[in-house]
């Protein structure tokens, strides 16, 4: 997806937010299905972020789903006057980093274990031209990695991650700032420089 | 030469967004078997000899019932049952198993993979490719079997 296609995604999520209201106000109501609209709505840029935070597309899955499973859950306690979308991404993102402490070094597979390939994003994480970016971004912190992610890949203003984050919008800054010097160092290393 | 924060920038922003997988259809299986699991039982309806009979028998089950657990419970491998309990979920071909004891599972290599046990003891499960039926996951602690569970697996 290009740059001006996401532009338009912003303004998608702009425009959804009264059918975000909506969708929990059914939900909490008892109409588990609406929980699923608002599933569609997010799952793309939700399992997006929650990719780049954890590195690895089975776990992006598992995290993923997790998070909806616990947003579900506690849909109750959601603050309705603030932006659903915000809510979500929260728990996304603090799902990917409870993931990421609580991940052994290695996990045991079984030896019947195949990992799926019919992702397609597998396939992105072999494109050779991200491979090094991929790499960099799993080298940050994961509270760095997040603003990264959520400023860059989903596209979301300084005061929204800052919501999001529950920061203040100058640390949101700051992090970005220190996050992409260390991106910079890193890709650098790798070879990458400026043509 | 070094890369300026505009190359690092233009670089991040032309990352693709990947197609996410349908956590939608996940979500609706899950809430599905959830639901099913409460709403399944059968409505009885009884004439009104065998309602008192029924009756009868209830408040005698009672009885010995309150007996028993009023008596002193022996320090055994029934105890741990009481107390133990599998949380099964299912998430496409993935099935959860989490229990809140320590304990060896058993369970049919015809029909399910062991995938990995997750952080927080959760063991994942793939269901094998042609599987059909159910399929029965065994606790045991100690050598003896404490609680078994049967799961579908197609």
């Amino acid at each position: 997806m290009s740059y001006s296609n996401f532009s338009s995604s912003e303004l998608y999520l702009v425009k959804e937010e009264d059918l975000d209201r909506a969708a929990v106000e059914r939900c909490l109501e008892g109409d588990s299905d609406a929980f699923g609209e608002l599933i569609v709505r997010y799952q793309r840029p939700v399992f997006n972020t929650v990719l780049h935070m954890v590195g690895d597309a089975e776990d992006a899955r598992e995290v993923c789903q997790q998070a909806f499973m616990k947003a579900f859950e506690h849909l109750a306690s959601y603050d309705r006057d603030r932006k659903f979308f915000s809510w979500i991404y929260r728990v996304a993102v603090n799902e990917s980093i409870n993931w990421l402490k609580a991940r052994r070094p290695h996990e045991e597979l079984d030896e019947s274990f195949e990992h799926p390939r019919a992702n397609p994003a597998e396939e992105f994480e072999e494109l050779e031209e991200w491979r090094h970016l991929h790499e960099a971004i799993l080298e940050l912190d994961p509270n760095y990695r997040a603003v990264v992610i959520l400023r860059h890949f989903v596209h979301f203003s300084y005061d929204e991650i800052a919501e999001i984050l529950k920061l203040a919008e100058k640390t949101v800054k700051s992090r970005l700032f220190t996050a992409r010097s260390l991106l910079r160092e890193a890709l650098e290393a790798r070879g990458h420089g400026h043509d | 030469m070094a890369m300026t924060d505009d190359d690092l920038v233009r670089q991040l922003e032309a990352v693709p967004l990947v197609e996410s997988p349908d956590f939608r259809k996940a979500f609706m299986e899950d809430r599905r078997s959830r639901l099913s699991g409460q709403a399944g039982l059968p409505v009885l309806h009884f004439k009104r000899p065998l309602a008192l009979g029924l009756a009868w028998a209830a408040a005698v089950v009672i009885v010995i019932g309150v007996g028993l657990w009023r008596a002193p419970q022996p320090q055994n491998t029934a105890a741990t049952m009481a107390q133990s309990d599998f949380s099964v979920s299912q998430s496409g071909d993935r099935i959860f198993i989490k229990t809140n004891v320590k304990g060896d599972l058993e369970w049919d290599p015809a029909r399910l993979s062991k995938v990995q046990t997750l952080p927080d003891g959760t063991v994942v499960f793939r269901r094998r490719p042609g599987a059909a039926g159910f399929t029965e996951i065994r606790l045991r602690v100690a050598g003896g079997e404490v609680l078994k569970t049967s799961i579908r697996v197609d």
